[in-house]
């Protein structure tokens, strides 16, 4: 994974986020699918994105999925896993 | 160059432990007679040799529940070793076999030797993955060895015959869970026998988890008890009992209460949208509904006064009546007597389609669901689908039934349930493929992640053939079968077992085969007059048999869904395009008409469509499922008249105060014209292929982007 910052991280997550919907949830910690037209399978096709785009690997055996379902959430995984590398 | 020859047979290992069984084949006016009595007590001549084992045989097939063997077997109808259910693979594997085999095979590249009984008595062509097995129904191997013979010895040539089953029929052979300490040993199992089975089991064996509630199976019983005793108690009229809760203690209790009754529950959900659960309570009528303190918050405004209400609070065995039934009659239910359940499905006609399963399909189907997928005290079986999806009924029956803990996963874990699967230690799991389809994406199914697991299930979607693999390489441990079946034919209908290794045979379009029907049940494939014969005999999927339904609660829903046959019988037709493989089994190939499924919801395009119409008259709309670049899911095309284009969340909003979520398109895409086929018509397809073609975050409509 490439070294960045947690704001530079957010605002990737975002990016992605706002390709596959209409809308960005202004809030972070709002559930993307409780207020996006995301579904699960959305998210998932959000989460290999992120895992391309990142070039990180997130272990789902053992990470809570309900902890990705926010644009916080996965901004503050990715930081953990930038800081591990 | 020459038809290559096969190389000498050797019997499979997997025969050396079965009946050995010699049959005789048709004799020729010149073989001599061997049809003098058996003296048992003697050395077993030849011929005994030959027929006993056939009987032995049979008699094992019978015992194995198989549906029967099937028809005479005499000295020379041995050849007619046959059984309706499932295929018998028959190995020759004698030496005075070999060379009529070879005469056969060589004549035969594909070594189609296989038969089994179709429906109508007709013989349907069976191939086996086994590289070693010679299958056959003695008879036509006979014929062709007449038939490719030249020498008159072969009039008399006897085949010394290995009989085995194959893989999925000596996994059928198991021995039942039912059988194997549950409490209904050997028995049919109604579904109103429920109540009574929980109290079989030990009462303090956990029943229901969800999440750090654990209900044991006396608490259930007594709660289950308890409701029953209020319906019983209070003035309730007659009618189904609607069951507003979620997946849990509650709703399980509730629905072995109403099944004990004799009374039909009807799942309602919390999270639809008030209109439709409006709809499906006028089309139901029902005596009472239940619902849970959970569940009563979301549905106070919901829910109209007419009916009468129970809440179960959360300490499970409260009962309160938040509306006490009245002495006014309310409507009479269209739901009458015998009515197991009733699910309400997406429908063509802008309006859920209720239906209704009745008590004895019910019973059919549990009768070989816990024979064959059944779980045992100490099991943990996962509860994934919501009550309003029928495959829940599997969940909470077949798990209760056995003695099982029915492990319930929460909604937002159904997404990516990896680790729901080991931190519960799940060892028998039943979901949709889109679930594992998820996990394979995301790298999630590495090999031996899930060893706890011994019996996975996957129903209501196509099951692809590398997530398949990828799930049993991660699961190891584990059985994995392909169940597929309409609402309609309750829950499931046919079946697939995952064998250790892919057969080229069983791969049509990357898809895994749905197998064959249960025993007892009949499937058709209709070959429409109007298209006429099709590649590889592809056509409809009819089904007929005790666990199919034979009308929707309302008659008026689907009046072509159902049809007779010239004999009477009832058949109902699928939608679902089938091809029988050269391996005889069902494979899915597509749909024949619109119907899409999401996540393994049944979605009618239409009702969605007259959705949108309704709300924007000038609109019209033609609603995909994508599935390709970054924008999957539901897509409304929309081409507006005069006047303003409705906005892109203006349609989701419309969408989502009458239809469920799963209904509501993810994205809105406005064409400026439909593309049309050759009468005129609006063509689907190219429609999905521009939009597919198109989709990209700046073809999206915005905000008033054409106004």
């Amino acid at each position: 994974m490439k070294l960045r910052s947690e704001l530079e991280i957010r605002e990737t997550v975002r990016r992605l986020v706002s390709e596959r919907v209409d809308e960005v949830p202004p809030d972070d910690s709002a559930s993307l699918l409780a207020t996006t037209s995301l579904d699960s399978l959305g998210v998932v096709g959000l989460l290999v994105a992120i895992e391309e785009e990142f070039d990180v690997s997130i272990d789902f055996v053992t990470v809570d999925p309900v902890s990705l379902l926010t644009i916080s959430g996965l901004t503050g995984h990715l930081s953990t896993l930038a800081e591990q590398i | 160059m020459g038809t290559p020859v096969p190389p000498p047979y050797e019997c499979p290992a997997g025969a050396r432990d079965t009946a050995d069984a010699r049959i005789l084949p048709r004799q020729s006016p010149n073989a001599k007679d061997v049809s003098r009595p058996v003296d048992r007590t003697a050395p077993a001549t030849r011929t005994q040799q030959t027929i006993r084992p056939v009987r032995i045989l049979l008699r094992r097939l019978a015992a194995a529940g198989t549906g029967g063997a099937a028809s005479t077997v005499t000295q020379e109808g041995a050849a007619d070793l046959v059984y309706h259910a499932y295929p018998v693979d028959v190995h020759v594997c004698g030496t005075e076999a070999r060379g009529a085999r070879q005469s056969v095979l060589s004549e035969e590249p594909r070594r189609v030797t296989g038969w089994r009984m179709g429906v109508r008595n007709r013989w349907v062509a069976h191939a086996i993955p086994d590289p070693h097995a010679r299958v056959g129904r003695i008879n036509d191997l006979r014929n062709r060895v007449h038939k490719y013979s030249h020498s008159p010895e072969w009039l008399d040539v006897r085949c010394l015959a290995k009989c085995y089953i194959t893989q999925q029929d000596r996994w059928l052979r198991r021995k039942p869970a039912c059988r194997r300490g549950s409490a209904q040993a050997g028995t049919l199992v109604t579904s109103g026998a429920l109540i009574d089975v929980l109290a079989q089991h030990q009462p303090g064996d956990t029943a229901v988890e969800t999440g750090e509630q654990r209900t044991s199976y006396k608490q259930l019983l007594d709660l289950a008890r308890a409701i029953r005793e209020q319906i019983t108690r209070s003035p309730v009229g007659p009618g189904p009992v609607v069951v507003a809760d979620d997946p849990g203690a509650g709703a399980c209790a509730t629905i072995a209460a109403t099944q004990a009754l004799g009374r039909a529950y009807v799942p309602l959900s919390a999270s639809h949208p008030a209109a439709r659960i409006q709809q499906i309570l006028a089309a139901a009528e029902p005596a009472l509904i239940v619902q849970s303190d959970r569940t009563a918050t979301r549905l106070a405004d919901v829910l109209p006064d007419r009916y009468p209400l129970l809440t179960i609070s959360r300490q499970m065995g409260n009962l309160s009546w938040a509306r006490s039934p009245g002495p006014t009659a309310g409507r009479a239910s269209p739901i009458g007597s015998g009515i197991a359940y009733v699910m309400f499905t997406s429908g063509t006609t802008g309006r859920p389609k209720g239906v209704p399963v009745r008590a004895e399909s019910l019973t059919a189907y549990l009768d070989v669901a816990t024979k064959r997928f059944g779980v045992r005290p100490g099991d943990r079986a996962s509860h994934f689908f919501e009550l309003t999806f029928d495959l829940s009924v599997h969940d909470i029956f077949v798990t209760l039934l056995g003695g099982g803990t029915l492990v319930v996963i929460p909604a937002e874990q159904r997404m990516l349930p990896a680790r729901f699967l080991r931190e519960k230690e799940i060892s028998h799991w039943f979901s949709v493929p889109s679930a594992a389809d998820s996990l394979h994406r995301v790298g999630a199914l590495r090999p031996g992640v899930f060893p706890r697991l011994r019996q996975t299930l996957f129903c209501g979607e196509p099951l692809r053939w590398p997530v398949a693999e990828a799930w049993q390489t991660a699961a190891p441990n584990s059985t994995v079968i392909n169940l597929y079946g309409p609402t309609e034919a309750t829950i499931a209908i046919s079946f697939f077992v995952l064998p250790p290794h892919r057969p080229r045979s069983n791969d049509i379009y990357g898809i895994v085969p749905i197998g064959q029907v249960f025993e007892g049940q009949r499937g058709e494939i209709f070959i429409s007059p109007e298209t006429g014969e099709q590649p590889n005999s592809r056509g409809e999927l009819w089904l007929s048999g005790s666990q199919v339904i034979s009308g929707y609660l309302d008659p008026g829903d689907g009046r072509n869904a159902f049809a007779s046959d010239p004999d009477g019988v009832s058949w109902y037709r699928t939608g679902d395009a089938v091809e029988r493989g050269a391996d005889g089994l069902l494979h899915f190939v597509g749909r024949i008409d619109h119907q899409l499924k999401v996540s393994g919801y049944r979605v009618e395009p239409a009702e969605i469509e007259d959705t949108i119409h309704r709300s924007f008259p000038g609109c019209r709309s033609v609603v995909i499922l994508c599935d390709r670049g970054k924008r999957r899911g539901l897509v409304a095309a929309i081409v507006s008249g005069e006047g303003n284009t409705p906005t892109a969340s203006a349609i989701r909003d419309a969408c989502a105060t009458g239809l469920p979520s799963y209904m509501v398109p993810a994205h809105v895409v406005e064409l400026d014209s439909w593309p049309v086929n050759a009468n005129g018509k609006i063509d689907r397809a190219a429609v999905r292929r521009q939009v597919e073609d198109e989709i990209a975050p700046g073809m999206v409509a915005q905000q008033g982007a054409k106004s």
